[in-house]
């Protein structure tokens, strides 16, 4: 086990839907890192956030203030946020810190996109 | 109308409707009420918000005029300035307090919520411990599970899982980050651990065994990294117990496997052994034969062996000093032997002697072999050889016992040592008596061994057969043992002279 530092990497899957891909150690940097990223995608019209988790094995309690935080500006916005590719122990982290209740989880990006976007990718 | 909205957001607040926002909703509507210029909302040193946004602390520092306004809380004050205000009434303020009053409550609650969540979680990650690393026997596998939930929990940038019985020959099993302790470092904390701001280290130890160390360093704050709280040395407390609970398990499944797999062994090779013994004797005009033989473990360390060879009958018994696999290798070695020799040659001190050079080197712990050997011709004469064994007796027809006794070291002692054969002849209705030192070591309940007279006189009073014989001997034995198990293999092999 490394301490395995964020990948980031994001993409507009259509008009109002953003993806954020992260893999790594979602700590306070890693968080900061997709909490940038979500405000830059929020900032070009993206009020609904898909982050892909897939490569993610581990997130901290500050990791996931951060994403609550993220929740919360574009809930406040009168967005969606949604997740994919968790891992069976964050996605029982997500459960037990209450994400899932505003949150929608996929299990992979595909299904994430054809229900945000409406048709899988070309 | 501000002052309403300025009740409504606070209402909002109390609510749980408000969001992120508000602090800087508050301070539009506070400058707007007031006609102030601009505005800063202050929580302790930190800006909470600036109204317009393009106030700088620059500009603040810059600009004269400012009026500050307090709102004491419970921890950390909030402070409101602003920048030439025209009108500052009591209602102004008062909503302004309540609102501020109601983000406080609003994020005391989401700190409670997510503390309360937290808890649950570390108890989750505790029974995922508990139930999830269960079967895991790789110690790097089990570092992976236990160190992927510490670090998430506590926050760590940085957590190590040394294994071993000291810190000099400690592996380091599980590595997240950066490792904070250098050999010193580790050797300090290996028995009595570490807890420092920025490091915690707690030796792994059960009631009987010591297993290593559990470190975790750099715990995480908002901005960069904060001491570790008591609470979070509690629940490395916690991770450390379920670590080794966790090893302890891995050491007993494994104790468990290896004997396990040791039984599994010794029964092969108890029936391998078992299988070196005549099955059964062959139908020999003149002779009848009998015989027992009990290990004390599951491999023994005593042997015998019925041959036919030619016309002749070779008798032999075999006890190995020591028990068990050992000496059951041993005793096996010295079967093959007998056998391939005694095919080669008649002269059973040939045999012996070749037999004792190859034990003398052939064991490192200076194992050797008690051995005695009868060769018997269809007349009844016999050649026979003790090399260290209990006397070979001979019981006449009449009830009198001849002794075979020793004539030479046992095998395996003194490559040069030599042995003497004797010769004798068996009339029909002699017999001859071969045991193991099982049989007359065995002891009554005073510590009094049974003896070799015991064994003559049991055998000069028989009047059974062979097999009877066996039987009646075994049976005085355990009369004199009153039942108890004896403590040696124990071989017993009569050879009769039948009247025609």
């Amino acid at each position: 086990m490394n301490d395995e530092p964020i990948m980031l990497s994001t993409d507009v899957l259509s008009d109002d839907v953003g993806l954020i891909a992260a893999a790594g150690y979602i700590n306070n940097e890693g968080g900061q890192a997709i909490a940038d990223a979500a405000t830059d995608l929020m900032g070009r019209g993206c009020d609904t956030l898909l982050i892909d988790l897939d490569g993610t094995r581990i997130i901290n309690s500050i990791g996931v203030s951060i994403l609550l935080e993220i929740m919360e500006k574009l809930l406040e916005e009168k967005g969606r946020l949604a997740f994919c590719n968790l891992t069976p122990t964050i996605a029982k982290t997500f459960e037990i810190m209450g994400l899932v209740q505003y949150a929608t989880i996929y299990p992979d990006r595909e299904a994430a996109r054809v229900d945000l976007v409406g048709h899988a990718a070309s | 109308m501000p002052l309403p909205d300025l009740l409504r957001l606070a209402d909002n607040a109390l609510s749980g409707h408000s969001g992120p926002q508000l602090p800087e909703d508050l301070l539009r509507l506070v400058v707007e009420e007031t006609s102030s210029r601009a505005g800063v909302l202050r929580r302790g040193d930190d800006v909470a918000a600036r109204w317009p946004r393009t106030v700088s602390t620059q500009v603040e520092a810059a600009t004269e005029g400012w009026t500050e306004v307090p709102f004491p809380a419970a921890d950390t004050e909030w402070r409101l300035r602003l920048l030439h205000p025209e009108r500052l009434d009591e209602a102004v303020l008062g909503a302004t307090r309540l609102g501020l009053r109601a983000w406080d409550l609003r994020e005391e609650l989401k700190r409670t919520r997510f503390d309360e969540r937290f808890h649950v979680w570390e108890l989750e990650a505790i029974r995922a411990i508990a139930t999830g690393i269960g079967g895991i026997l790789d110690p790097a596998r089990l570092a992976d599970e236990i160190l992927g939930h510490l670090v998430a929990l506590l926050g760590v940038r940085s957590a190590q899982l040394y294994l071993g019985t000291d810190a000099a020959t400690a592996e380091r099993v599980g590595v997240f980050g950066e490792p904070v302790l250098d050999d010193v470092g580790l050797a300090e904390a290996w028995y009595e651990g570490v807890s420092r701001d920025e490091v915690v280290a707690l030796p792994l130890v059960s009631d009987s065994t010591r297993y290593g160390l559990l470190v975790a360093a750099l715990k995480e704050a908002r901005a960069g990294t904060e001491p570790f709280a008591p609470d979070d040395v509690r629940l490395l407390e916690l991770f450390a117990v379920q670590v080794t609970v966790a090893l302890e398990y891995v050491r007993l499944t494994r104790e468990s496997l290896d004997r396990e797999r040791l039984r599994q062994e010794l029964e092969v090779a108890a029936v391998i052994q078992s299988h070196l013994h005549p099955r059964s004797f062959p139908d020999l005009t003149g002779w009848r034969l009998a015989a027992r033989s009990s290990s004390s473990r599951q491999v023994a360390g005593d042997t015998y062996d019925v041959m036919v060879l030619g016309d002749d009958l070779v008798v032999t018994v075999t006890d190995v000093s020591g028990k068990g696999v050992g000496a059951g290798m041993i005793a096996s070695g010295v079967h093959a032997g007998v056998r391939l020799l005694a095919a080669g040659s008649p002269e059973v001190g040939r045999v012996a002697s070749r037999l004792n050079s190859y034990l003398a080197g052939a064991t490192a712990d200076n194992r050797f072999a008690t051995f005695a050997i009868v060769r018997l011709r269809d007349d009844g004469s016999f050649v026979a050889l003790n090399a260290g064994h209990c006397p070979v007796l001979i019981r006449r027809r009449a009830g009198s016992i001849e002794r075979l006794e020793s004539s030479g070291l046992p095998l395996g002692i003194l490559e040069s040592a030599t042995y003497r054969e004797e010769s004798g002849r068996l009339e029909p209705g002699d017999l001859i008596v071969m045991y193991t030192d099982g049989v007359t070591e065995a002891e009554d309940p005073g510590g009094e061994e049974f003896g070799v007279d015991r064994v003559a006189d049991v055998v000069a009073a028989a009047e059974e057969d062979a097999d009877g014989l066996c039987n009646r001997l075994l049976r005085e034995v355990t009369e004199f043992t009153c039942g108890q198990p004896l403590q040696d293999d124990a071989t017993l092999l009569v050879v009769e002279r039948v009247v025609r």
